[in-house]
């Protein structure tokens, strides 16, 4: 059996998203973001590449992250709120297909204006490569670029999750949008807690705040291994085989948040 | 026959703050058989649009349960057979109506091509045929109304069950309603609606069910509401005195109109009596209870539950 409602419902969330005011506000503040970090760029007395790259890569992510908390919760909310969402759940499919269908589209949405703000950075990249006034222009990885593009990217969709994992149980879009920011800082920070409780400096923590620090970086997502902008910037080694787990690592921990989703959607009354 | 729709003692409660609670539904047990067209009716509160909601699985029973065909209404199997127009329909609507018809036709699992000849039948059907390709943001009340009923037939449900279907609408929008409705009828598809005004209901369903504060207080043929009818005189100007010099003492003016009214045993005998004065007769109706007065009334006869 095909998936065509989860499909259909994904296609329709993409266009709507596409159409929204706040999705073109992050597009064109995008876009300015990317001229500016070039004049900036232009500007600076350092490595003119290196910091386009950085500039770049961060207006990219940026942008990711924008998109990712606000159009998860924004859409989602709309639904519920303007009651569209009778039309869909009134049909023989189960509650997980919305919530599939639903995730589908904002993450098509969030993937592709990735991919048109990449292609714009890369093109810029190039440009000041040509143009580049250095006697040794250092080499770009290109490959590596495009990398850390496609990590913001997944960083961007399990921040989706997060956003449709509190939409489905939270009362007001505010409340989602607030709850999914604390995981995001949370989840930022987890990694560099636990590099300090296994410093010397860990020793002296209590053992109680040690396993809540623990367990804390278990629960919340470890975000900072999907930041490979350093990595591709200075063209450090970055191995397939860590990579590929942390892809992996990133999807089951976006699937763990879907599914938990439906469960907590199917509980759901929609008044 | 197996009842198209069973509703057996639905009791609903919607919490409000931490303590408190509304009971929105009674013990409501209703059964809706195939092939007819059943009209709820009652007040706004009386707990319509939630036993709909209940029924479509938006809203789940506090107490009691809700067949469809034989199925549990908590399964997504359940809805197989049935087509929804919620009240106050709203859409995606940065789609035309035909995109939001195919769109619903995906939903229940159609083909592009089967999809688009079903949409176009019924965006014909529903007289949208000139609109299909417009921007559902740009439809009037009306026209999103038929395109939620559009929508509602897509998957070609036996059971279509309508909240206040009528509302918001222009008589001449009502009466557009009342034919579709009519027409899926004929079709042989049951038909379940509400609405909060008994003309709308009496006219075209087979039975009727009144609903008040979460209890149906009469089930039955529409008929049977309304018991002994009473006929309304309205002249034009102050003819009181003349009227209580015929023996009818309960004239009272409403604007520069003289309204009295006639219970119907006696209506020949008092026009009678009238002919000779050369009244400017405004006008002479049946009138039925009021809603109003139904809904304060508990039926006799044929009372539900
Ligand atoms: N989401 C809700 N939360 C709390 N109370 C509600 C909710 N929806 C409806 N009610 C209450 O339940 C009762 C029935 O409402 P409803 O089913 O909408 O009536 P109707 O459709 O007949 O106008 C009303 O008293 C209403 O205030
Ligand atoms: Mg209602």
């Amino acid at each position: 059996m095909k998936p065509r409602a989860e499909i259909a419902l994904a296609w329709v969330t993409l266009k709507e998203g596409m159409r929204e005011r706040a999705f073109m506000g992050i597009m064109t503040f995008a876009l300015l973001l990317l001229i500016a970090s070039g004049v900036i760029a232009d500007l600076s007395i350092g490595n003119i590449l290196k910091v386009t790259q950085d500039l770049g890569l961060s207006a990219v992510s940026f942008t990711g992250l924008l998109l990712a908390f606000f159009m998860g919760t924004h859409l989602i909310a709309k639904d519920l709120d303007k009651r569209s969402i009778y039309m869909v759940l009134s049909k023989p499919m189960g509650r997980g297909s919305y919530i599939a269908g639903k995730y589908g589209g904002l993450v098509a949405l969030v993937g592709l204006s990735l991919a048109f703000i990449t292609l714009f950075m890369l093109v810029a990249t190039f440009y000041f490569y040509k143009t580049s006034r250095l006697y040794f222009p250092p080499q770009i990885a290109w490959g590596k670029l495009v990398l850390a593009s496609i990590f913001i990217f997944l960083e961007a969709s399990l921040i989706l999750a997060l956003s449709v994992f509190f939409s489905s149980f939270a009362s007001s879009p505010l409340l989602a949008l607030f709850l999914t920011l604390a995981v995001y800082l949370v989840g930022e920070s987890t990694h560099q807690v636990s590099e300090i409780l296994h410093s010397p400096l860990g020793q002296r923590t209590s053992p109680v705040l040690k396993a809540l620090a623990m367990g804390a970086f278990y629960i919340f997502p470890d975000l900072s291994l999907l930041d490979l902008k350093a990595a591709a910037v200075h063209n450090l080694p970055l191995p397939p085989l860590r990579l590929m787990k942390t892809a992996l690592y990133a999807i089951c921990y976006i699937l763990a948040l879907l599914i938990l989703a439906t469960f907590i959607f199917k509980k759901r009354e929609m008044k | 026959m197996q009842a198209a729709l069973r509703i057996e003692d639905l009791t609903k409660h919607y919490k409000k703050g931490l303590r408190e609670k509304i009971v929105a539904l009674r013990g409501l047990s209703l059964e809706v058989h195939q092939g007819e067209i059943l009209g709820l009716v009652g007040p706004n509160g009386a707990g319509k649009s939630t036993t709909i909601k209940i029924i479509m699985n938006l809203l789940f029973p506090t107490k009691g349960r809700v067949e469809i065909m034989g199925i549990n209404a908590r399964s997504p199997k359940a809805r197989e057979h049935l087509g929804y127009l919620p009240e106050n329909p709203s859409f995606y609507d940065h789609l035309t109506g035909e995109e939001f018809l195919l769109f619903t036709g995906r939903l229940l699992g159609m083909e592009g091509n089967e999809g688009r000849e079903k949409a176009w039948e019924l965006l014909r059907m529903v007289r949208l045929e000139d609109a299909g390709r417009m921007a559902i943001r740009k439809y009037s009340k009306g026209m999103a109304q038929r395109l939620g009923i559009a929508q509602a037939l897509m998957g070609d449900p036996r059971i279509v069950v309508m909240d206040e279907p009528m509302s918001g609408l222009d008589p001449i929008g009502r009466a557009e309603v009342s034919q579709l409705i009519l027409s899926l009828k004929k079709q042989e598809k049951t038909i379940f609606f509400s609405s909060h005004i008994l003309h709308d209901v009496e006219a075209i369903c087979d039975r009727v069910g009144i609903l008040v504060e979460g209890r149906l207080t009469y089930l039955g043929t529409p008929s049977r509401i309304v018991s002994t009818p009473t006929w309304l005189l309205k002249i034009e100007g102050d003819y009181r005195g003349i009227l209580r010099e015929k023996g009818l003492t309960h004239a009272t003016m409403v604007g520069r109109i003289t309204q009295v009214e006639i219970q119907e045993d006696e209506l020949w005998e008092v026009m009678d009596a009238v002919r000779g004065c050369n009244l400017p007769i405004y006008s002479l109706e049946k009138r039925r209870c009021s809603l109003e007065e139904i809904f304060a009334k508990e039926v006799g006869s044929e009372t539900a539950g």
